[in-house]
């Protein structure tokens, strides 16, 4: 990974001392270094926006764009390549003919109150795609996870044994091509992946996958689309051959009766079969849908699905009814619902969970003027009933969101969600009520100077007592041409008022030096 | 042995055969260009838009005028902007398409014809996207756009743009991490999924992908996590993979995940003292996501680290190793 840095490193030198060819409209991008200082106090486990944030100096090129004049595309989103949290992507190629993406990132999540306890993963990908022809794209890529470090028990941290060592990693590799032709596509692709549990050999695994997908608009009537595909996956331990596999095949049709009317159909078929306890279970769902739209005024749709999940002790039917609406009765202003249930019905055996409800609905009002800002108000309920075992959940969710676009001065942002939540059991009840208040500010440059703040307060309440809150402060000066100065100040704050030690604090500041690139 | 099957076995054969047939099956009545009438009758259109042009140079739609021979796929305005023929004669706005302004199936059904991919199946059968009114053009933008996929914000959470509820879920005690950067929401939210209206499940194995220490198979599976490799469920059943006022993404504090189907038994009170009661579940149950030596997923180290007699009394003793 040294390499790679230097290697980074080397690019971004290179382009702030702008080597590459100047021409009109060519390039774009932003070199960032910067120094980051944090001084923290109390549980570093809790808060989580601040799990991977680390000290040190920062390297970054940011939303980098180049074009060659041979065609060839260069674009590269490197950030704080020196650092921990590095979240890299990189891409080249030549559109209409191939490309090349790589990404690499890190996340630290704490466990232990000091830092101490806390995995790692890193996850590195890369991506590559070939067009021989016009009607055929080869691709393939490889995605590499790697987790290591410890986590302590959710419950009971410090009591013995509440460590775990964690190290495993897991390669997937995938390869295929998609034939196209005149709207109709056929896609192969064959998936991979090598699972190595470094702490625990016998939990090593090997899985692929299979897919094959299809779009056919039907020759001469090309108000029908069908689709369709197959799915094979399986995963087995190295060491035993233990594994369970599942067949799925799908497929439907849209049919486009009117240029207001269509009705889509699609099927899913599955089986899967293990080696473990449970042999084999059948899943087999038919879905409906009929849509009514009026272009730019509104639209409806009714739709129905029947599954059946069938694992050879239990036949469990589900009928599910849904209905959804939009309404426009002019440009800017914007009327949504949509309501959805579903019953589920044990025909056959006896499972533990038993016949259950859910429902669910959720209603939407937007005003939007595309050049001064929007307002939007949203409401959702949730429900889950389950007479069987005595279980009940209900959620519900206010949100509101404003923005305002000040042609002068900058931008403003505004939002706010007031959700409640009731879990109840024949044992005891858990109940929620949580604010979640969030507003930014941009302002434009003026005389050289530029500023924006962001901030996001939280606060959950009833059962449980938790305060948090983070403000981010930014303030840039231009002092030559294309170069600036930002200063930037975070503070977060968690409180649990239910257990004392779980309070953190963290005064984070950034200065950055930036570097505008325009080719 | 399954001695029981109430469905057929999986017709592969009868369902690929007619696919193929006809993906090779032509005279679809749709417009399509040779690259060499895009470059010639596209030029017509550069008189008067050649800013145009250039705002699509270095993105997938680089006119291909712009580019190598060796480039193959082929781009031009006549390609997406039909009525052109009529334009030429009558240069209004009237007799142009505009494809932002065309009906989401029809604007669907016009990038397909470059654009036929698993996320255009997904399109056309189980997206809900589509259904809600919105077409491609609510979500990307072609020209002087330079984002990846030509989304019209390459953000980590550009969907929020619209699921603003969902955005701020992610600013609860615990959330996956998107703010950071580290996920995407179509690292879950796979575009070609097809089966689930949320797109988040479905037969991809979503957390599976990223959390392949919890997955299966196990030779005692419990049976709400084996779900995922079933119909792609199970984990958010204890879970909310967006964000939750619990820690871990938790749903419930304690032991509310697990009494949401089951009850604290019995033999907990009575035998163990209360223990049921004072102790969280998975303290024993430490193999939650499903175990390879004992069916009540406890800890192979139970008699270690709690009572020495764990295993060896008539309760567990029967079970480990099994």
């Amino acid at each position: 990974m040294k390499l790679f840095k230097i290697i980074m490193a080397a690019l971004i030198l290179l382009l702030a001392h702008n080597s590459l060819t100047r021409a009109e409209n060519s390039g774009n991008g932003n070199i960032r270094v910067g120094y980051t200082v944090i001084d923290e106090k109390g549980n570093q486990a809790i808060n989580q926006p601040t799990f991977n944030d680390y000290e040190g100096l920062g390297l970054s090129l940011e939303k980098f764009y180049y074009y060659f004049p041979s065609g060839l595309r260069l674009n590269a989103d490197l950030k704080n390549i020196t650092l921990n949290n590095r979240n890299l992507i990189l891409g080249f190629g030549k559109p209409g003919l191939f490309g090349l993406s790589l990404n690499n990132n890190q996340y630290r999540r704490i466990y232990g109150a000091e830092g101490n306890s806390f995995t790692r993963r890193n996850m590195t990908g890369a991506s590559l795609w070939y067009y021989p022809s016009k009607y055929l794209k080869l691709f393939g890529g490889g995605n590499l996870v790697n987790l290591h470090g410890s986590t302590t028990a959710l419950f009971y941290p410090e009591l013995p044994y509440a460590t775990t060592e964690m190290d495993y990693r897991q390669n997937c590799y995938n390869a295929g091509f998609r034939f196209n032709n005149r709207g109709r596509m056929f896609q192969a692709e064959y998936r991979t992946a090598d699972y190595k549990d470094n702490n625990d050999a016998s939990r090593d695994q090997q899985r692929y996958n299979i897919r094959l997908d299809a779009l056919l608009p039907v020759p001469q009537y090309d108000w029908i689309t069908l689709s369709g595909g197959y799915r094979h996956f399986e995963t087995k331990y190295k060491t035993t051959d233990f594994k369970y596999s599942t067949n799925t095949v799908w497929g439907g049709a849209l049919l486009n009766f009117t240029r207001n009317l269509s009705l889509n159909y699609h099927f899913i078929f599955d089986r899967t079969s293990s080696d473990s306890d449970l042999i084999a279970t059948d899943n087999l769902a038919h879905t409906v849908y009929i849509t009514l739209v009026q272009p730019g005024q509104g639209g409806a749709t009714l739709g129905y699905q029947n599954d059946v999940n069938d694992d050879f002790a239990n036949e469990v039917r589900a009928n599910s009814y849904y209905a959804s609406g939009w309404y426009k009765p002019a440009a800017d202003l914007e009327f949504r619902g949509e309501f959805g249930s579903r019953a589920e019905d044990v025909k056959d055996g006896v499972r533990l969970l038993g016949n259950e409800d859910r429902t669910r609905y959720r209603l939407a009002a937007k005003y939007n003027k595309l050049k001064n800002g929007s307002i939007e108000l949203k409401f959702e309920n949730k429900q889950r009933k389950n007479d069987d075992i005595g279980s009940k959940t209900d959620f519900n969710r206010l949100g509101a969101d404003a923005s305002l676009i000040l042609k002068k001065w900058g931008d403003l942002a505004a939002g706010y969600s007031f959700s409640t939540g009731k879990y109840e059991n024949r044992t005891q009840t858990f109940e929620f009520r949580d604010h979640v208040l969030y507003g930014s500010l941009n302002l434009h440059e003026y005389h050289n100077l530029t500023g924006a703040c962001e901030a996001t307060y939280y606060r959950s309440q009833r059962d449980l007592d938790v305060e948090s809150y983070n403000l981010r402060l930014t303030a840039g000066y231009r002092f030559v041409k294309n170069h600036h100065l930002e200063v930037v100040y975070n503070l977060h704050n968690f409180d649990d008022y239910l257990l004392l030690d779980n309070y953190y604090t963290a005064n984070i500041v950034e200065i950055n030096l930036i570097k505008e690139l325009s080719f | 042995m399954i001695n029981k099957r109430r469905f057929p076995k999986l017709p592969h054969k009868a369902i690929l055969a007619p696919i193929l047939t006809l993906l090779l099956i032509s005279g679809v009545s749709a417009q399509y260009y040779d690259n060499q009438d895009l470059v010639k009758k596209s030029s017509d259109c550069l008189t008067c838009h050649d800013d145009k042009a250039a705002s699509l140079k270095g993105t997938a739609h680089q006119m291909k005028s712009d580019v190598s021979p060796k480039s193959s796929i082929g781009v031009g305005c006549i390609g997406c902007h039909d009525g052109w023929e009529k334009h030429l004669d009558n240069p209004s706005a009237e007799t142009i398409t505009n494809i932002s302004g065309l009906t989401p199936d029809k604007q669907a059904e016009l990038c397909r014809r470059c654009h036929a991919t698993v996320h255009q199946a997904g399109m056309a059968s189980a997206d809900p996207h589509l259904r809600a009114g919105l077409g491609c053009f609510d979500c990307h933008s072609i020209h002087d756009n330079h984002n990846r996929g030509l989304v019209k914000d390459d953000n980590e959470n550009f969907c929020a743009s619209c699921h603003t509820n969902v955005a701020r879920e992610f600013k609860q005690r615990s959330s996956h991490p998107l703010v950071s950067g580290n996920i995407r929401c179509t690292d879950c939210h796979k575009m070609s999924d097809l089966k689930d209206p949320t797109l988040a499940v479905g037969m991809d194995w979503t957390c599976q992908s990223c959390h392949g220490d919890k997955a299966g198979p196990f030779l005692y599976e419990h049976p709400v996590v084996y779900k995922h490799a079933v119909n792609g469920g199970g984990c958010t059943e204890c879970h909310n993979p967006h964000g939750s006022p619990n820690d871990r993404l938790l749903t419930q504090p304690d032991n509310g995940a697990c009494l949401q189907c089951h009850g604290v038994p019995p033999q907990h009170r009575t035998m163990h003292s209360g223990l049921g009661s004072r102790f969280a579940c998975v303290f024993c149950h430490t193999e939650i996501h499903g175990s390879n030596s004992n069916k009540d997923f406890l800890d192979p180290d139970l008699g270690v680290k709690l009572f020495p007699n764990c295993f060896q009394s008539d309760c567990h003793g029967t079970e480990l190793g099994q």
